[in-house]
């Protein structure tokens, strides 16, 4: 699913965020990429979900090399991955379900598989009774549930979550985790960046640990 | 769907940032307020012009020997003309028993052929819109006629109609090319200032989601159209407002018995073509800036 060479990534101000990093990440896996703030999790991770591009070294997702990318291929691979932030990025002029169907109405589905699919994604993290709500009227962890269908709404074949419990307390964390951990049973490959150690203990999936951009293993 | 989609967003967008929006407006307006006096100004100066020209006949003369047939040649070369209103033929008796009841002249102890000493005439009246061109061709074709003598014409009114009708053209366009520039950069400025950090998010997000060309750029276009229509509209009202109010003041000053001249209300062509020209600049700079916007995004921090 995702292959890594050589990965360099630098920053102006000759500031290397990542440093040679090499790693294989299967299809229908669950991986979590952990280590201390500025050891360059979230980097990785954009790197994964197609926000920024290596400075130097080769990142094959589906075989695809991803610097040498046509804008229309760069579209279509950003259309099979979901992505769950920390901060969630919900549109707050949209509401719940208009949140949710974003991905569809880029994708241009019909009208009718629209309304199918937000409805059973929202039906999924049970917020179907909450689809007028706009995002300020939501709880932090009603709006990562918002975050969690939004990303997987379109079905997609990776999902990327970038410190998806870093705003919420322990139940509401351990409640997003086990959504996380669903969706990989049922073939999605999920890749989770944190740096809670209890939840990495908790779930006991395949660690990446990451300490100044270098990949470490523990 | 997701044409709703767009719209609402640039329903939503507009009034997130109603005050540049607004400034923006103001400023469309005022563009487009001047751009349609000037021209109203300048299709009355040419129309002032070219009402001049035509209100003065112009006279050709004829040989004194010209035959019947010579004057029918004539005849068909002016009848056939386009920038020719009418005309008259005035025969050497005509235009002798005329000058007899002008002048009173007491010829009868004289014994005087008119046709001796008074050449066959036409008077014509051109069209409002002649041209040098057609002008031209038209002395052309009389001086080729059998029997033509000389044509008697306001040629200093005409070189000036000819030279403003030519320095109307530069006019134009010259102000066609500053309205481009303006509508680009306000439109341009506008965005950029629009787009805070929310909206940088909602463009990051729209990105990341796989949206293309379209999901990133027509809400934004949009909303450029919704400021330069407004913006327009508001100029076009005060610009007519305006030339109503100035309209009968000009008509009364230059009105007389001999001559009268109403101006002309500004043109619904002009209108449509500066309307146009905004909108194409305006889009034009709106999408310009999202687009190094977008490429902005990938470039500032990364290396």
């Amino acid at each position: 699913m995702i292959r890594a060479f050589h990965i360099y990534k630098y920053y102006k101000g000759n500031i290397s965020a990542l440093v040679d990093i090499n790693l294989k990440i299967e299809k229908e896996s669950f991986t979590f990429i952990t280590g201390p703030s500025g050891a360059g999790k979230s980097t990785l991770l954009k790197l994964i979900y197609l926000r920024e591009f290596p400075s130097s070294g080769q990142l094959l997702i589906d075989d695809k090399n991803t610097l040498h990318l046509k804008r229309s291929e760069l579209e279509g691979l950003r259309r099979k991955i979901g992505v769950v932030f920390q901060d969630f990025k919900l549109v707050p002029y949209l509401n719940v379900f208009e949140n949710v169907a974003l991905p569809l109405y880029i994708n241009k589905e019909p009208n009718f598989r629209i309304r199918q699919r937000v409805f059973s994604a929202l039906d999924y993290v049970g917020l179907v009774h909450k689809t007028e709500k706009f995002p300020p009227q939501l709880s932090g962890g009603e709006q990562q549930r918002v975050g969690i269908a939004r990303a997987i709404v379109k079905n997609p074949t990776l999902l990327v979550a970038d410190e998806p419990t870093g705003n919420l307390d322990n139940e509401m964390a351990i409640e997003i985790m086990d959504m996380l951990v669903d969706m990989n049973a049922r073939g999605m490959t999920v890749i989770v960046a944190t740096h809670n150690t209890e939840l990495i203990k908790r779930y006991n999936r395949p660690v990446l640990y990451l300490r100044e951009g270098r990949l470490e293993e523990k | 769907m997701r044409e709703a989609f767009f719209i609402k967003r640039a329903y939503v967008n507009f009034f997130r940032n109603f005050q540049n929006n607004f400034s923006s407006i103001i400023n469309v307006a005022v563009v487009s307020f001047f751009a349609l006096f000037l021209l109203f100004i300048l299709e009355n100066a040419i129309s002032f012009i070219e009402k001049l020209v035509s209100s003065n006949s112009a006279i050709i003369i004829l040989k004194e020997d010209s035959s019947s047939e010579d004057i029918g040649g004539f005849r068909e070369i002016i009848r056939s003309e386009k920038i020719v209103e009418s005309f008259r033929y005035i025969s050497p008796e005509e235009a002798f028993s005329e000058l007899n009841r002008t002048f009173s002249l007491r010829t009868e102890a004289i014994d005087i052929k008119p046709e001796r000493v008074l050449p066959p005439i036409f008077e014509i009246r051109f069209y409002e819109g002649i041209d040098k061109e057609s002008f031209e061709r038209f002395i052309h074709r009389l001086r080729q006629g059998k029997g033509f003598k000389d044509i008697r014409v306001n040629m200093e009114l005409l070189e000036i109609s000819f030279k403003i009708k030519r320095y109307s053209i530069l006019y134009r366009i010259l102000l066609y090319i500053i309205l481009c520039i303006s509508s680009f950069y306000i439109l341009s400025n506008t965005i950029g200032l629009n787009l805070n950090n929310n909206r940088r998010e909602e463009i990051e997000l729209v990105e990341l989601l796989g949206g293309d060309y379209m999901d990133l750029r027509v809400p934004y276009v949009l909303e450029g159209l919704i400021v330069v229509s407004i913006g327009f509209c508001l100029g076009l009202l005060v610009a007519v407002t305006s030339t109503h109010l100035f309209v009968p003041l000009i008509s009364s000053i230059l009105s007389s018995k001999v001559f009268s001249f109403t101006p002309m209300m500004i043109s619904w062509i002009d209108a449509t073509a500066i309307f146009i020209i905004l909108l194409v600049s305006g889009v034009t700079g709106v999408i310009r800036f999202i687009r190094r916007f977008i490429r902005g995004l990938y470039e500032e921090d990364s290396i």
